[in-house]
C-alpha cells in the first residue's frame, strides 16, 4: 500500500522557489491500480518521481507498506515516458538490468524470461538494440523489465502517450493482462481520459499551479472486460471530462 | 564489408606510392628517392635495425596512452557527473589545456631527466586533456531521465558508472584518443631526438644526419605504418565495444 500524506514539493528557481505539488494526500491499496490524470505541468511526473525515490527533498510523509521510500530496500519498477531502455544495451541486457542491479540475476530463470518475452510478443528480439525496435516493442521491453523484477510497486509515467492510437489500445490490453497475472500495486500518470478510465481502479484528478488534488474517484468500470465500445464507457468519459474541466477552471 | 575495407587500404597505399613515384621522377634528386628503392631498402634493414626503434616508440606511446586513460577517464567521469567538482576543476583544466605541451619539454627533461619518463609524460600530457574534456562532455550530455530507472532501482555509483557513464562516454572517449594520438606521435618524434639512442625519431634524424636518405625514408614509411596500425586498432576496438552505434 502506498500512503501519501500532505506532500509538498518545491523546486528552486532563480528568485526563490516554485511550488510544484501542494498538500497531496492519497492512498493506493496494495494490489490495485491508480491513474493520476492532470494537465501538462501539474506536477504529476513529480509525484511519480517522489514515489520512485528519485526526488527525496519534499515536505510531508510518503510511505510504502509502512516504510519510507528507499529504492535500495524496496523493489520499485519505474517506467519513464521514453521507456527507460539504455541504447547501448541489447533488449536482453535491458530487461535483465533491473534484476542485475538488485543483485538477483540468477534468481530469474531463463524459462521465466522467455515466457515473459513470448507473452509480450517480443521473443526473438533479445539481441536487438532499442533503436532497432518500434515504439510499441520498446514499451513491451520496458514492461518485461519491470514485471520480471516482481516489483512491490509499479510506476508508469505517460506509458502509452508516444504510441499511435491503435498500438496504444493494444498496449493497454497487454499491460492489463500482465497486471491481472501479477497484481502489482500500480500508479500510472496520464493525460488521456480514456486511459485513466480503462486502467485506473482509482482515478486521481490533479490540477495545476501548484499541483493539487481536486477529485479522487473509484472507477466502477475497471476490470469489466472490453468496455471501450460500451455506452457506459463514453458516459463515464464525458463525466470525467466535465469533472476535470470544472477542477481545472477553479484552480 | 571486411574485404572492401582492406581493398580501400590497398588503393590508398597504391595512390600514395604512385604520387611519391611521380615526384621522385620529376625532381630526380637523391633527397626524393624512388619509393621502390626505399621499400627495397626497408625490406633489407627492417628486422636488422628499424624494428627495435619502432618497438621503443610504440612502448612510449602505449605507456603514455595508458597513463592518460588511467588519470583522464576517472577525472572526466567525476567532472561530468558531479557538477560541483566540475565548477572547481574546469578552470584548472582550461588554464592548462591551451599550453602547447611541447613548451613544457625543457621543464619535463629537467625534472624527470632526458630518459623514458619525460617522453612518456609528454605523450600523457597531450592525450590526457582531450580525454578529460571528451568524457566530461559526453557525460554531461546524458539526459537526466536516463538515470531515473536506475535511481529507482537503488543503483549504487558503481552501477551507474558500469551501466550508464562508461558506455555513454565510450564513443567520445575513443574519438578523443584518435585525435590526440596523431599529435602525440608527432611530438614523440620530436622528443626522441633528445637523450635517446632508440625510437623512430632518433632513427630518422640519425639517418638524415648521416645523409642516408634511403634509411631516412624507410623510417618515415615505418612511422606511417605504425600510425596506420594504431588507428586501425582503435577502429577495431570501437566497432567491437560500440556495436550499438552501428546498428
Amino acid at each position: 500500500m502506498i500512503h501519501v500524506q500532505n506532500l509538498c514539493v518545491k523546486y528552486p528557481i532563480p528568485d526563490g522557489e516554485q511550488r510544484i505539488l501542494d498538500d497531496i494526500s492519497m492512498e493506493v491499496p496494495a494490489g490495485t491500480t491508480c491513474a493520476v490524470i492532470g494537465p501538462s505541468g501539474c506536477g504529476k511526473s513529480t509525484l511519480l518521481k517522489v514515489l520512485a525515490g528519485i526526488i527525496t527533498e519534499y515536505d510531508g510523509a510518503v510511505s510504502m507498506d509502512g516504510q519510507p521510500i528507499l529504492p535500495a530496500k524496496q523493489r520499485i519498477g519505474f517506467i519513464p515516458q521514453n521507456y527507460g531502455l539504455l541504447p547501448w544495451k541489447t533488449v536482453r541486457e535491458n530487461i535483465y538490468l533491473g534484476l542485475k542491479i538488485k543483485g538477483s540475476q540468477k534468481q530469474a530463470p531463463a524459462d521465466e524470461f522467455h515466457a515473459m518475452l513470448r507473452q509480450l510478443g517480443i521473443d526473438g528480439l533479445e539481441e536487438r538494440y532499442p533503436r532497432e525496435l518500434s515504439g510499441g516493442q520498446q514499451q513491451r521491453a520496458g514492461l518485461a523489465r519491470s514485471f520480471l523484477l516482481r516489483p512491490d510497486v509499479l510506476l508508469m509515467d505517460e506509458p502509452f502517450s508516444a504510441l499511435d492510437a491503435i498500438t496504444r489500445e493494444e498496449m493497454q490490453d497487454v499491460f492489463l493482462a500482465l497486471w491481472q497475472e501479477y497484481q502489482v500495486t500500480t500508479v500510472l500518470v496520464t493525460h488521456y481520459v480514456e486511459e485513466a478510465l480503462y486502467l485506473g481502479q482509482k482515478i486521481v484528478i490533479l490540477s495545476s499551479n501548484p499541483g493539487h488534488i481536486c477529485e479522487v474517484l473509484d472507477n466502477p468500470l475497471f476490470g469489466s472486460g472490453d468496455i471501450r465500445q460500451q455506452p457506459e464507457f463514453f458516459q463515464m468519459g464525458l463525466e470525467l471530462r466535465n469533472l476535470i474541466k470544472r477542477g481545472w477552471k477553479h484552480s | 564489408m571486411k574485404n572492401s575495407v582492406s581493398l580501400w587500404y590497398a588503393v590508398a597505399v597504391f595512390i600514395l606510392l604512385f604520387a611519391w613515384w611521380c615526384v621522385s621522377v620529376l625532381v630526380s634528386l637523391p633527397i626524393v628517392p624512388s619509393p621502390f628503392l626505399v621499400l627495397d631498402n626497408l625490406a633489407s634493414i627492417f628486422f636488422k635495425y628499424i624494428s627495435i626503434h619502432s618497438l621503443y616508440s610504440l612502448w612510449r606511446i602505449f605507456s603514455g596512452l595508458l597513463l592518460a586513460i588511467l588519470i583522464g577517464l576517472p577525472l572526466g567521469v567525476f567532472m561530468g557527473y558531479f557538477m560541483k567538482l566540475d565548477r572547481f576543476l574546469s578552470p584548472v583544466v582550461y588554464f592548462t589545456y591551451p599550453i602547447p605541451k611541447i613548451a613544457l619539454l625543457p621543464i619535463l627533461m629537467l625534472l624527470f631527466g632526458v630518459g623514458e619518463s619525460s617522453k612518456i609524460l609528454m605523450i600523457f600530457l597531450i592525450i590526457v586533456f582531450q580525454v578529460i574534456i571528451a568524457v566530461r562532455d559526453a557525460i554531461r550530455m546524458i539526459p537526466k531521465e536516463t538515470y531515473y530507472p536506475l535511481y529507482s532501482l537503488g543503483a549504487s555509483f558503481k552501477d551507474i558508472f558500469v551501466e550508464v557513464l562508461w558506455p555513454a562516454s565510450l564513443p567520445k572517449f575513443i574519438t578523443a584518443i584518435r585525435v590526440a594520438l596523431a599529435t602525440a606521435i608527432s611530438v614523440l618524434f620530436f622528443t626522441e631526438t633528445f637523450g635517446t639512442q632508440y625510437g623512430m625519431g632518433y632513427f630518422i634524424m640519425d639517418a638524415w644526419l648521416r645523409v642516408n636518405y634511403l634509411e631516412m625514408y624507410s623510417g618515415i614509411v615505418v612511422l606511417s605504418f605504425m600510425g596506420l596500425i594504431l588507428f586501425a586498432l582503435i577502429d577495431m576496438i570501437e566497432h567491437a565495444v560500440c556495436r550499438w552505434q552501428y546498428k
